[in-house]
């Protein structure tokens, strides 16, 4: 797709500034760059702004309905980066001096860019056209230079009178000519404007779906397996006793913390107080309190939990005994 | 590949020392902008004249020339962006006023609150610039006239006064909304810093120009030359000397442009730093201006006292003790023959003979001296083979601002050094474009006449270049193995009077100190400068710098 892309061609010419000088419209000796520097920055532009609607002048490339932008631009020289980093060491062992200058890369001359992507019709009105071949491409790009010649050539010799070879230009096909002489070939345009929409390569979305979903899915089972544990599980936590419940909630135990976490605090406020011990202690200490009380054989005190949750204390009603009597 | 440089776009005065071209006059103007619009207006007007480095033919050979350059104050008030004003440098953003302590222009005995009229003998002009006070004093815009004498005169033509009438009417037709600070000259009495060259009358009352300053020694040889600023037929000739010389076998070759000109690779082998946009920065440069005045009495009176005691001490008549003390201070002989060539003042009478200098008819001594000046000779010489500075002495001022392959690291104090190579120096050179100012006649001034020298350099990085010799070079001696010393000629003398002058072990000699330096040149003036190219004036004059 370098110059044509879906119906639209994009054009791009470096034509060789001429070195010197000449006269300007002041009759003052110039260069030829700021010649043409000159009369670039006095083409009017697009009535695009309020400034420029202001002046009310419209560009000329807005006499030809094709062009969707267009730009010119002095193409100095290259940009001279310095000379390429190299090892001390390694210089001083093959014998290179770094006090000798290495070569500038530099161009041969100023260049005048001209950039355009324009309909690639050949006539007003014709339909845009899907493909062309490299011939097809070129005779749209001579369509738009005659275009360009018929509606603006007065702006464009003036402009392009400070480029080498323009001298040779009389006409319209004489200018498609010199900007086909001038043309490089472009690489990848940027185009923004589609006929039908293209069959574009998608992101895989199901196989990064399943790609995200099954490991979520796998940790999901993992910890609601590791939180209400799995009955007559020989991976289940705690002590494993045949024909019994997990230990859910014996200290320790992943509900019993979470629990511990969420309701305990409140539950101090609210925790009956004990007739025989008369302590307040929470559901931990009261753990801590059966299992010493347990260690010494001594019953049960009393059941506090039960008051806040009937399933838990369901399951802590069934393990409390058996671990007392162990 | 090689670039020609576009010399239709970079001001004439960066690859021409007008003095040199035959133009010994020269009118400077600094002007003040009030408003933006007029300031662009102005420059808009201006630079149809501005001229250019294009090479010139008979016919484009202009009598009187223009060039213009802007302090930052300048650039300010023109209301370029600000991402471009803060891309400046920053010494030439503080204005050479502030930089006055490391110029040596300052005493540096004493702080501040003990030395605020410190600058009370330069010109009003300058002493009111960057005051802080009074800010509608404040130089914007530097403005150079240099034009053609009337043949066998020593009056400028005629086209120099009708170039000044039509800056005035610029001014006027803006309301003097940019108006010319006529406050130069001592008593702030001038509209225009003038400046001429000394001339010498031949017998018949015919005036000739000379390359000479008002101290008697000649200027202005030996200007650097870089890539692209003469013609290539040229460049073989005119590179000895004033280039930088690489090893036996490359010799002399020409400077990196981008020393000079900005946007272009410098010796560093990058391009130099540089405000944007580039197109701004582009083929301008920078430019020093400093009025330096040479005080006559002080230097005929040390001179004379220094030339007798020299006599006693060496045995030698007046006459060959005075030039000998003044060629030993400069490192060239009066005419300007360089004592690393010709290192006696037998060797010189001899030379002076054989060139023709001393021919009686005037024309053609005239003639020997530019056909010498115009060889080799006078550039094409190095310190390698005199380490000990017998010939030219260390502190010499020729040494000191152009130190050529002396500063090479394998060099040793002892002995000659055939390989040694001027890389220590290349980044150190400046363009010198100024004229002597003062009467067009060698005269008797003393301290308090007006004569001097309008110096004028121009470098692409006036820190590293201008300010470093003149601090580290000029105003010290440590790089020359002579501790404080400052240079004979150039230096404040306030603290450090001395000057060594070697002796050739086999003379028997001692070496002869001068003990009593005086400050023989002070400053009266001065600022740094911008000159942009062609394509920058007029993005300036269109308001359309644009950094983005």
């Amino acid at each position: 797709m370098p110059n044509f892309d879906t119906g639209h061609y994009f054009l791009t010419t470096l034509a060789p500034i001429k070195h010197g000088s000449a006269s300007d419209e002041r009759g003052v000796e110039v260069s030829h760059i700021e010649r043409l520097r000159t009369t670039l920055a006095i083409l009017p532009t697009a009535l695009q702004s309020p400034a420029t609607e202001q002046i009310g002048i419209n560009s000329p490339f807005a006499r030809d309905r094709h062009t969707h932008l267009c730009r010119f631009m002095v193409l100095d020289d290259v940009v001279y980066n310095g000379r390429p980093r190299s090892d001390a060491i390694v210089n001083a062992l093959t014998g290179k001096d770094p006090l000798v200058p290495q070569k500038v890369d530099r161009l041969n001359c100023a260049y005048l860019m001209f950039a355009a992507d324009f309909d690639a019709v050949k006539e007003e009105g014709d339909p845009l056209p899907e493909t062309l071949t490299p011939a097809e491409q070129d005779a749209v790009r001579d369509a738009y230079a005659r275009r360009l010649w018929q509606t603006m050539n007065l702006e464009l010799r003036e402009i392009y009178d400070n480029c080498v070879g323009f001298n040779e230009v009389s006409d319209a096909d004489g200018f498609a000519r010199y900007l086909g002489r001038c043309q490089v070939e472009t690489t990848m345009p940027f185009n923004d404007y589609w006929i039908r929409p293209p069959k574009l390569h998608g992101l895989p979305v199901t196989g990064l779906i399943a790609l995200v979903a099954v490991p979520a899915l796998v940790t999901l089972i993992g910890f609601l397996w590791w939180l209400f544990g799995a009955p007559n599980s020989r991976w289940s936590a705690g002590p494993a006793r045949s024909g019994s419940w997990p230990p859910l909630s014996r200290p320790g135990s992943p509900i019993a913390t979470l629990y511990g976490m969420a309701i305990g605090p409140c539950r101090r406020a609210t925790m009956p107080i004990c007739r025989r011990c008369s302590s307040r202690s929470t559901y931990s200490s009261t753990s801590r309190t059966l299992r010493s009380r347990a260690r010494a054989r001594i019953p049960r005190p009393c059941m506090r939990i039960s008051a806040h949750s009937s399933r838990v204390t369901s399951r802590t009603t069934r393990w409390h005994p058996a671990s007392v009597r162990a | 590949m090689t670039r020609e440089l576009n010399l239709n776009d970079i001001q004439s005065n960066v690859t021409r020392a007008y003095g040199r071209f035959n133009f010994p006059f020269a009118r400077y103007f600094f002007l003040h902008i009030e408003e933006t619009a007029a300031g662009r207006a102005f420059v808009d007007q201006v630079r149809e004249k501005v001229n250019t480095a294009a090479r010139w033919t008979p016919e484009s050979r202009p009598q009187v020339t223009l060039n213009i350059g802007f302090t930052f104050l300048g650039l300010l008030r023109l209301a370029l962006p600000t991402r471009s004003l803060q891309g400046m440098p920053a010494e030439f953003i503080d204005g050479m006023k502030a930089r006055a302590f490391i110029l040596g222009d300052r005493d540096e005995g004493k702080v501040s609150a003990d030395d605020e009229g410190w600058c009370a003998h330069w010109d009003p002009i300058w002493r009111a610039n960057r005051s802080g006070q009074g800010q509608g004093e404040d130089v914007h815009v530097w403005i150079s006239m240099n034009a053609q004498a009337e043949p066998w005169s020593d009056r400028p033509v005629k086209a120099l006064e009708a170039q000044t009438d039509w800056l005035r009417e610029r001014c006027a037709a803006l309301g003097n909304k940019v108006r010319i600070l006529a406050t130069n000259g001592p008593n702030g009495d001038q509209e225009y810093q003038a400046a001429n060259v000394v001339f010498e009358t031949l017998p018949d009352d015919k005036k000739i120009p000379t390359r000479k300053e008002h101290f008697g020694f000649t200027d202005g040889i030996g200007d650097p030359v870089f890539e692209g600023q003469i013609p290539a037929a040229e460049m073989a000739t005119r590179v000895v000397g004033r280039g930088k010389w690489m090893d036996q076998e490359s010799g002399w070759v020409p400077l990196a442009t981008g020393e000079f000109i900005l946007g272009h690779p410098d010796e560093s082998q990058e391009l130099p730093p540089a405000a944007v946009p580039e197109d701004l920065t582009h083929n301008g440069t920078f430019m020093v201006y400093r009025k330096l005045h040479e005080n006559l009495g002080s230097f005929r009176q040390v001179l004379d006292e220094e030339a007798a005691r020299y006599g006693t001490v060496m045995g030698v008549e007046a006459d060959e003790a005075k030039e000998t003390l003044m060629a030993k201070m400069a490192g060239r002989w009066p005419d300007g023959v360089p004592l690393s060539r010709v290192p006696t003042y037998e060797a010189w009478k001899t030379f002076r003979e054989t060139k023709g200098f001393c021919a009686t008819e005037p024309l053609k001594r005239v003639e020997a001296y530019e056909a010498y000046f115009k060889s080799i000779e006078p550039s094409d010489f190095r310190y390698g083979d005199d380490m000990e500075g017998i010939k030219c002495p260390l502190g010499a001022h020729l040494r000191r601002v152009n130190t050529r392959d002396y500063l090479d690291p394998s060099n040793r104090p002892d002995g000659a050094n055939p390989a040694a190579t001027t890389q220590l120096n290349k980044r150190r050179r400046i363009l010198r474009r100024g004229l002597p100012y003062g009467p067009t006649a060698l005269g008797e001034g003393d301290d308090t006449t007006e004569q001097g020298v309008i110096f004028m350099a121009i470098c692409a990085n006036i820190f590293r270049q201008f300010e470093f010799v003149q601090q580290q070079w000029i105003q010290y001696g440590l790089d020359f193995n002579l501790g404080n010393h400052t240079c004979p000629m150039l230096g404040n003398h306030t603290h450090h009077k001395r000057y060594v002058i070697p002796a050739a072990p086999a003379s028997g000699k001692p070496p002869y100190v001068m003990s009593n330096l005086k400050t023989f040149v002070e400053t009266r003036g001065g600022d740094y400068f911008f000159v942009p190219s062609l394509t920058a004036l007029r993005l300036i004059a269109m308001g359309v710098v644009d950094p983005t």
